[in-house]
């Protein structure tokens, strides 16, 4: 059921990401609602729905972006497995997981992409990525953290999909 | 003797003798009945209020709704007049280069990572459509297909960085090469130094290497930046369209890019 839920769920995530966050910038870093959509999925939720969700919501971003397939894909599996690992450790504050993994889930996912790109020659200065894309990314993406774990939240408790954690 | 004094009065009444008398007697009657009329009149309404209150309420609400109602369609209209200034401009230009054939597509998203500078238009395989395409606006060149499905495609701007355009200045005969960078911004490189390149110059596509056709208006010279221990000059350039606001684009359908791939090593 949870599974057949994220199909659903993460297109209409994608569209959103696609169609209207990609179009808000802060310098020229966007916020990754798929990922914050997936890692707190992973915080709220234990057993391999979340794994799932990453690697469905992977492989749509993989097909619509011209970042080579894979990245996404491995990007959102590594930072819901992480999300998991921190949610276990700091189980009595799941908003604490949810900002750590936010950090580095983001810092992953981009890491990622600049690396792939670079492999096929587009030429990205390493500083530049960082100040111009990374770090103002990092910033919506922590910024909107808070929004999208409580909207996950209510999700998860409407469709009686949550587990306590 | 009653009648008498009944002629008597009407006589004294017909020649004016008892207005005053009236005037003084009729004076308090008429004060009286003023005071009791208005306090009905404010009990009257004060207990008609709620009716009629209610009664203007519905009607505020009901103007409200139409007001809103055409409020939403004035903004409707507007948009829709947006977009018919905006296939009007794409019609113009199109019938401007009559030699090309084109297929409108409306911008419908953007390539989800931040490093990349692609726009989704959906328009793909079915209207037929094909990766290398280029892709223009009645402003200037835009970029080409990177990659299409049956009902989408995928469009790598010029300002990528990892694009490349073969240019030239409308001005000469000069060759050079546009690029990208993460940031949007476009360059101009590859000038050779004894070309004299000023901000203003416009830059036009060239023919060389066969991706897009030839003479689209690609963008003008901002700055220039020559060193003389350096090969080439390079300049910033300013592009003609604008891709912020991208919303429409139009692919030229029938100009087959040069696929040099078999050649790359």
């Amino acid at each position: 059921m949870a599974v057949i839920l994220g199909i659903p769920v993460m297109i209409l995530v994608v569209i959103f990401q696609t169609s209207v966050l990609r179009s808000l910038v802060l310098i020229h870093g966007t916020a990754d609602l798929v990922l914050l959509v997936i890692v707190a999925v992973a915080i709220r939720r234990r057993g391999t729905v979340s794994l799932t969700w990453a690697l469905m919501a992977g492989l749509m971003v993989g097909f619509i972006s011209g970042v080579p397939w894979f990245v996404f894909p491995l990007a959102y599996l590594g930072a819901a497995v992480l999300a998991r690992f921190l949610s276990s450790q700091v189980w009595q504050t799941p908003i604490l997981a949810m900002f750590l993994t936010t950090l580095m889930g983001t810092v992953i996912s981009e890491g990622f992409q600049w690396v792939a790109l670079r492999v096929q020659g587009v030429p990205l200065p390493m500083m530049e990525s960082i100040n111009l894309v990374l770090l103002p990314g990092l910033l919506l993406n922590l910024l909107l953290a808070l929004p999208v774990y409580a909207l996950v939240t209510d999700l998860t408790r409407s469709v009686s999909l949550e587990e306590v954690a | 003797m009653l009648a008498l004094l009944g002629a008597g009065l009407l006589a004294l009444a017909l020649g004016g003798y008892l207005t005053p008398v009236f005037s003084l007697a009729s004076a308090p009657v008429i004060a009286t009945q003023r005071w009791l009329s208005t306090r009905f009149t404010a009990i009257y309404q004060m207990l008609n209020s709620p009716q009629e209150l209610a009664a203007l309420r519905q009607q505020v609400d009901i103007l409200q709704n139409e007001n809103a109602r055409l409020q939403s369609q004035v903004v409707e209209l507007q948009q829709q007049l947006k977009d018919t200034e905006l296939l009007y401009e794409l019609l113009r230009f199109a019938r401007s280069r009559s030699e090309d054939t084109y297929v409108a597509a409306a911008v419908i998203g953007r390539d989800p990572s931040p490093f990349l500078h692609y726009v989704i238009i959906d328009k793909g395989s079915d209207d037929g459509l094909r990766r290398g395409m280029p892709v223009v606006t009645a402003q200037g060149l835009v970029g080409r297909i990177d990659a299409v499905i049956a009902n989408a495609a995928r469009v790598q701007l010029i300002n990528d960085a990892g694009s490349a355009v073969n240019v030239k200045l409308a001005s000469g005969e000069t060759e050079a090469m546009l690029t990208g960078s993460l940031t949007g911004d476009i360059s101009l490189e590859m000038v050779p130094q004894d070309v004299t390149l000023k901000p203003g110059d416009v830059i036009l596509t060239s023919a060389l290497g066969g991706i897009y056709p030839e003479n689209i208006l690609v963008g003008q010279v901002v700055s220039v930046r020559r060193m003389e221990t350096e090969l080439f000059q390079t300049a910033s350039v300013q592009p003609a369209v604008n891709f912020s606001t991208l919303r429409a684009v139009l692919v030229v359908t029938d100009f087959n890019p040069v696929d040099i791939t078999p050649l790359i090593p």
